[in-house]
């Protein structure tokens, strides 16, 4: 399975955890192998409820796979680390923390010089577009400059990879646009390598090399379609539509393939 | 005097309370441990130690600061534990993913999310102490405003008596405020995020 060029690796992972509320076992993740390339841009897309997040959390290292194993560039996962930025949903920025000791957090953590902690924060918050706020408390900022902050956090580490979780979800559908084509920007300008979870077909094609589509419980691979398009990706026009119905023919076979699961949701 | 007694007992009482409230709330080993003994403690009336403390320190001024300290660790330690325990675990995470060893945890993140919750106990805390230095002041030690007020009721002074209590409630009051401005200034984040 694992070329010489992987960088990810999921070798055998299934996790499994008991729903507290119904009292029976869900395999969120059944048996996933892949491997991921330095600098690509994957999202993985699937029905709600699925074990995304968990695919995600354990290649954080906030979650142990119940068996398999995961690799970052030859280095098995077991726990989490400043080399895997994680951006949440929720910011989860530290409140009581204005938005440059946010930012700062990381490099104090790692007891970078002060001058130099200063300068590269300095360059993220403008890589970001956050000059001018840096003052300011999470709870003072809008919901796109928060998610900005969470991103310059843990830009300023370098991480090796990055890793979000539904990040634009909770925002407006004009800030998403905007932040969709900032974060595709600075992919291009950082060659991260970027694990991107989301719900949303034109989110993954917009953003994405490649989409791992994911099967409802089991969470199993579904399907994995390269996109090729020329950057920056046109939302409109021909040849985009054509992947993003493609995509979403795929979801809806999954979606139809388990009614009474989705009418439980 | 009854200043200095509330002084060194709340300050006794505020650091061992910070410490092992935000110490049990973090690890649920020691909670299962410290909970039951702590609500047993809690549950005896203050003034039921008033004869252990005089047994053990004589009328002397440990016996009234061991009052203040004891009474006013229970609303620190029980505030400081659930502000603890109710760290939202997305911010142990980021923290972890950002670089933090897991032992440098309680104070990076759960100390300072555990603050609004730490200020309540505080607050709580030096109001009974003032409760208690008179007590202790009346029952067990010499001087200062508890002994005074005990001292006008057997001379009949209703006037001393009545400048006793006034005293004590705006010696309370002021040392209310001032840690209300501190916990403001620390708190400053919260800022427009609570209330109205």
């Amino acid at each position: 399975m694992s070329g010489p060029q992987a960088f990810i690796t999921f070798r055998n992972v299934s996790k499994s955890f008991r729903d507290a509320r119904e009292g029976r076992v869900v395999h969120a993740l059944d048996n996933i192998s892949m491997d991921i390339h330095r600098g690509a841009f994957v999202t993985v897309i699937g029905p709600s409820g699925c074990g995304k997040t968990t695919l995600l959390n354990i290649l954080a290292g906030f979650e142990q796979p119940g068996a398999g194993r995961v690799f970052l560039d030859g280095q098995s996962i077991d726990r989490p680390g400043a080399d895997r930025g994680v951006v949440f949903q929720e910011y989860a920025l530290f409140p009581w923390l204005t938005l440059r000791q946010n930012v700062e957090f990381g490099p104090r953590e790692r007891g970078m010089p002060t001058s130099l902690m200063q300068d590269v924060t300095d360059r993220t918050l403008a890589m970001v577009g956050l000059v001018g706020a840096e003052n300011r408390y999470p709870h003072e900022l809008s919901g796109g400059m928060r998610q900005r902050a969470a991103l310059a956090r843990v830009l300023v580490n370098d991480p090796k990879i990055l890793l979000m979780d539904e990040p634009f979800a909770a925002l407006d559908a004009q800030t998403r646009g905007r932040l969709q084509q900032e974060l595709a920007r600075i992919w291009m300008e950082t060659h991260k390598t970027v694990l991107f979870v989301t719900h949303s077909v034109e989110e993954a094609v917009l953003l994405a090399d490649r989409v791992i589509v994911m099967t409802t419980l089991p969470g199993r691979l579904k399907a994995d379609i390269q996109i090729s398009l020329p950057r920056p990706r046109d939302p409109t026009s021909p040849s985009f539509n054509d992947h993003r119905r493609a995509l979403e023919e795929v979801l809806a076979e999954e979606l139809a393939a388990e009614p009474e699961r989705l009418a439980s949701l | 005097m009854s200043l200095e007694r509330v002084l060194a007992g709340f300050a006794i009482a505020s650091t061992t309370g910070v410490i092992f409230g935000v110490l049990i709330g973090w690890y649920s080993v020691l909670e299962d441990f410290c909970d039951g003994l702590i609500n047993f403690l809690r549950a005896v009336p203050m003034t039921a130690w008033v004869p252990f403390a005089v047994f053990i320190f004589g009328i002397h001024e440990s016996a009234a600061i061991f009052l203040i300290a004891f009474g006013s660790f229970f609303p620190i330690v029980v505030n400081a534990s659930a502000g603890a325990r109710q760290t939202p675990r997305i911010l142990i995470r980021a923290a972890r993913m950002l670089g933090t060893p897991p032992q440098k945890l309680m104070l990076r993140v759960v100390l300072p999310a555990a603050l609004p919750a730490v200020f309540t106990g505080l607050r709580v805390g030096l109001g009974l102490a003032w409760v208690l230095v008179i007590v202790a002041e009346m029952l067990a030690v010499q001087g200062g405003l508890g002994y005074a007020l005990w001292s006008a009721y057997q001379f009949s002074r209703l006037d001393l008596i009545i400048a006793a209590i006034i005293s004590v409630g705006g010696l309370g009051l002021a040392s209310d405020r001032l840690i209300s401005l501190l916990a403001r200034r620390i708190l400053r984040w919260q800022k427009g995020t609570t209330g109205q």
